[in-house]
């Protein structure tokens, strides 16, 4: 059965209605290669902050560092949120954090699994992946130009391919089956615009907080490249602090980070 | 957590009559390496600790880190991070030693937490050395590229 469209107008109504101060304009794609590439070729027409692109499907969508992420259309929820933010540079590598946080409220809202989010850039339900965030930024020199958020969130999906089958989950697996996607979008960048308010005051320290509760490598048996350890929390730059073995904290700002054990349901 | 500009010509001075190649000071806000190079002092600064002031502390290096020569700027991490000179893996490096840069032109990508970030030239020039190679991590306030004006 295919799934309905996304109903920009729908959703234009319920961004009204919930005082959304983001999401104008929107651009919707039938089937479009990336909506980060979107996003920022709209940012370089002069587009303003707020401006939301989604695609029902993408064709080269990007994950870390050009691994791709694909979906069916309209089974997943997958937008990229054009940003001009007044926000110091430094905490800027925290938006992947807080992008994830956001997603992770929206769902644990709706959801009874535990819903965590995985530095540094994934949302999990029961230990799998739900959605991925990637945050892209044009910078010169201490300045931060566009600024673009995109995230992926699987909504109708009820079968992965047998290699992601282990890892992944939706929100109609979760349980979460009676609302639309339009819905989802709206709680996700309510929750996002909250917390990126916090940002703009300075407010580091209720992030972090956050963070600190639903941390899905606190505690875990980890690597991260040669690094191997526990999960000992996320500081203040967004940095995994990793125990290892020699009792030593590590701080890691960047690499992939493979959870020994993963996915057991907690 | 800024370094006062009195510090920082003190140290550098102190460096330059003393003859040593080398010097690194830590302390809780920051760690701060220079090392003298054809002459001219290279300064990298870490930050230890919270994030909210290293703007500042980026601009008080900034102002105050002798250019060896006018005609050059260097492009600096404004992140700690992971450098990669190509969008993708295998795909075309945005550009390479002898390539004229116009402003706003994407240079590389410093990748910190996921986030992605295009550095951008700010001034038109060429590239005259690029002082990382793809894939390493650099600190913030690292030098990445040296430019030549144009």
């Amino acid at each position: 059965m295919p799934h309905p469209r996304f109903d920009p107008a729908y959703f234009a109504a319920l961004a009204h209605a919930g005082g959304l101060a983001v999401g104008r304009p929107l651009e919707l794609f039938d089937s479009t290669p990336s909506t980060m590439d979107a996003a920022f070729a709209a940012a370089a027409r002069g587009a303003p902050h707020g401006t939301l692109v989604i695609a029902e499907e993408q064709t080269a969508g990007r994950g870390r560092h050009g691994r791709s992420w694909t979906s069916a259309p309209g089974e997943s929820l997958t937008f990229s949120l054009l940003l001009r933010p007044r926000l110091p540079l430094a905490v800027v590598p925290l938006l992947p954090l807080v992008t994830g946080l956001a997603v992770r409220q929206a769902v644990a809202a709706r959801v009874s699994a535990m819903a965590s989010v995985k530095w540094p850039n994934d949302v999990l339900v029961s230990g799998r992946k739900i959605a991925g965030v990637l945050v892209e930024s044009r910078v010169k020199g201490d300045e931060v130009k566009p600024l673009v958020v995109g995230v992926g969130l699987n909504v109708e999906t009820r079968a992965f391919s047998p290699s992601l089958s282990p890892m992944a989950t939706s929100l109609a697996l979760a349980g979460a089956t009676d609302r639309g996607r339009e819905a989802w979008l709206l709680d996700c960048l309510t929750e996002l615009v909250a917390r990126l308010d916090l940002l703009e005051q300075g407010a580091v320290d209720p992030i972090v907080s956050e963070l600190g509760s639903h941390d899905a490598l606190r505690g875990r048996w980890l690597s991260a490249g040669a690094i191997r350890g526990v999960g000992a929390g996320i500081d203040s730059t967004g940095a995994l602090l990793v125990r290892t073995e020699d009792h030593r904290t590590v701080a890691v700002t960047s690499g992939m980070v493979e959870l020994e054990g993963a996915f057991s349901d907690e | 957590m800024q370094i006062p500009l009195a510090q920082l010509k003190e140290l550098l001075e102190t460096l330059d009559a003393g003859g040593a190649s080398e010097l690194e000071y830590e302390d809780e806000t920051i760690r701060l390496r220079i090392s003298m190079a054809r002459g001219a002092p290279i300064v990298a600064a870490t930050p230890m600790a919270a994030a909210p002031s290293l703007a500042s502390a980026a601009a008080a290096l900034a102002a105050s880190a002798p250019i060896d020569d006018p005609n050059t700027v260097y492009v600096t991490s404004p992140f700690v991070g992971t450098f990669y000179r190509a969008p993708a893996p295998g795909a075309e490096p945005f550009v390479s030693v002898g390539v004229p840069v116009k402003p706003g032109q994407t240079l590389c990508i410093v990748e910190a937490m996921k986030l992605m970030n295009e550095i951008e030239a700010e001034i038109p020039g060429v590239v005259a050395e690029i002082l990382v190679e793809n894939g390493n991590s650099v600190e913030f306030g690292q030098r990445l590229f040296k430019l030549r004006k144009s």
